[in-house]
């Protein structure tokens, strides 16, 4: 789920590794994207795999580097999560009002 | 290969380096004037490495291993780099920052900043000022005083301390701005609170903008919720979410309302479109399209006023030439029109020039010079100076008024 709280969920932090990815439209390693997103080498990598297995993430190589960028249903993704994320936290404000 | 190689461990006291610089992990830069360092090339970082004074070079360069395995840069006074600053990790720099520009993977620190470009996938603060054409963070952006940016992506949340960005804003996050803030176009998923005096060339609100005082925006589209706290004025407002306004609301070409508008005192814009709901004081404006809901206290006043079939207006209507639910509008959002099949269209007063009530419509009280009712309309009473065309099967509450000149028209 999208959570509105402090600890982060799967969703967002796959979220938060495209959300770095996307700027670097050029392409980003993964070591460079692993201080982005705060996250160990090792862990990021499967991270990674799995949102290139669900098609939001592709990978592209040169010279034996590999870079990772956003595809287009990633950049979807990105923007109904934020989108969510902003009703949700609105919904909870909402409940503190009452 | 470089003119000087620090080792790993090392503490270097250097001066001027003429050439390359290569600094193993875990060294240390010490000045031997006791203010400054500068190399008159590049500068390799092989992992984390302090440098205790000032720093300038071409340019600078580390590559990390990933997070976790150090490779932070620190520099204790300002760093100046005439190229690129390009660091896997971390740089924290004391004192000021200037470079061509700034690639950070990780976190960037500094006083005041002023790169020409600035890119880091971290968190970025800057404890003084920061100006650059463009800034990119992946993550959270706290700038303590002013900026001044062409323009600005950021993935997180946003503190700064007021200043100008001319071009577009994109925050994720929430965006807190201490002092009023100049903007172009500002994209916005979280919540944002300008100050008063706060201006911008478009603002397109996802989630939540609140202007705390008057506020001038040429183009807005509220998606989510806009507040202001004063006057809005600008050229043209979009609200599929909710927009409410304290003061009034000015747009000089189109004001288009598919969500909620609740504006404390008047409307007025050269078009209207109502497939929503709009709440005002009074609305004053050349064409009116309505096809939603409309609470007005005292009147809507335009050149041309529609009211499409299902539509529900509370206060008078006055203008040259009104419909009263002839027609579905074009505009009509298809929600709403599912909402209204069946429902009668509901007017209180209406004045005009030509006035045409429409099939299952209901009006209050009709003053016009000319006035057309179709079959299966309502009004209680109607009052004319030239033409009245009565279907057979219309109904009115009192015997239709001929006079010689109407009643004053309200505004």
């Amino acid at each position: 789920m999208v959570s509105s709280g402090s600890k982060r969920s799967k969703i967002d932090l796959y979220a938060k590794v495209l959300e770095v990815i996307t700027h670097y439209p050029e392409g980003v390693r993964i070591t460079r994207l692993s201080y982005g997103v705060g996250v160990p080498v090792d862990r990021l990598k499967s991270l990674v795999e799995m949102l290139c297995s669900f098609g939001l993430v592709r990978k592209s190589g040169s010279d034996g580097e590999i870079y990772y960028g956003a595809t287009a249903r990633g950049l979807e993704f990105l923007d109904i999560y934020w989108k969510m994320k902003g009703f949700l936290e609105e919904f909870e404000e909402g409940k503190r009002d009452y | 290969m470089p003119d000087l190689n620090i080792k790993p461990g090392e503490t270097a006291t250097l001066d001027r380096v003429e050439g390359e610089l290569r600094v193993g992990s875990r060294a240390r830069i010490r000045a031997a004037n006791g203010r400054s360092v500068v190399v008159s090339r590049g500068v390799y970082f092989e992992g984390s490495v302090e440098v205790d004074c000032d720093f300038s070079c071409e340019s600078m360069k580390l590559e990390g291993r990933g997070y976790g395995s150090g490779g932070n840069i620190i520099v204790t006074g300002n760093l100046t780099v005439q190229g690129a600053a390009d660091i896997d990790a971390s740089l924290e720099v004391g004192g000021d920052l200037k470079a061509e520009r700034t690639e950070v993977g990780g976190h960037l620190k500094a006083k005041n900043v002023s790169s020409r470009l600035v890119r880091v996938g971290g968190h970025m603060v800057a404890k003084g000022t920061l100006e650059a054409e463009g800034v990119d963070v992946g993550g959270h952006l706290t700038v303590t005083e002013g900026v001044k940016l062409g323009s600005l992506r950021v993935g997180g949340h946003v503190k700064i301390g007021g200043g100008v960005i001319s071009g577009k804003i994109q925050v994720r996050g929430h965006l807190e701005t201490t002092s009023k803030l100049e903007f172009g176009e500002l994209e916005l998923f979280g919540h944002v609170r300008l100050p008063a005096g706060s201006k911008g060339n478009v603002l397109i609100a996802f989630g939540r903008a609140e202007f705390l005082g008057d506020a001038y925006c040429r183009a807005m589209q509220a998606r989510g919720t806009v507040k202001v706290a004063g006057d809005y004025s600008g050229e043209s407002a979009e609200v599929s979410g909710k927009l409410e306004v304290l003061g009034s609301l000015n747009a000089t070409k189109k004001l288009e309302i598919g969500g909620v508008a609740e504006v404390g005192q008047q409307v007025k814009c050269e078009s209207i479109s109502v497939f929503g709901r709009l709440e005002a004081d009074s609305a004053l404006v050349t064409e009116a399209e309505i096809d939603g809901e409309v609470k007005i206290s005292r009147y809507l006043k335009g050149r041309s006023i529609l009211v499409g079939r299902g539509s529900t207006i509370a206060g008078s209507i006055v203008g040259e030439q009104v419909e009263i639910g002839k027609t579905q509008n074009s505009l009509a959002h298809w929600a709403g029109e599912l909402a209204r099949i069946g429902r009668m269209t509901e007017v209180q007063d209406v004045y005009g020039i030509v006035v045409r009530i429409g099939p299952y419509s209901r009006a209050r009280r009709i003053f016009a010079e000319s006035v057309e009712m179709d079959n299966g309309s309502i009004a209680d009473q109607v009052v004319y100076t030239k033409d009245l065309k009565l279907p057979s099967s219309c109904y009115l509450g009192k015997p239709p008024i001929k006079m010689t000149t109407l009643p004053e028209f309200p505004g």
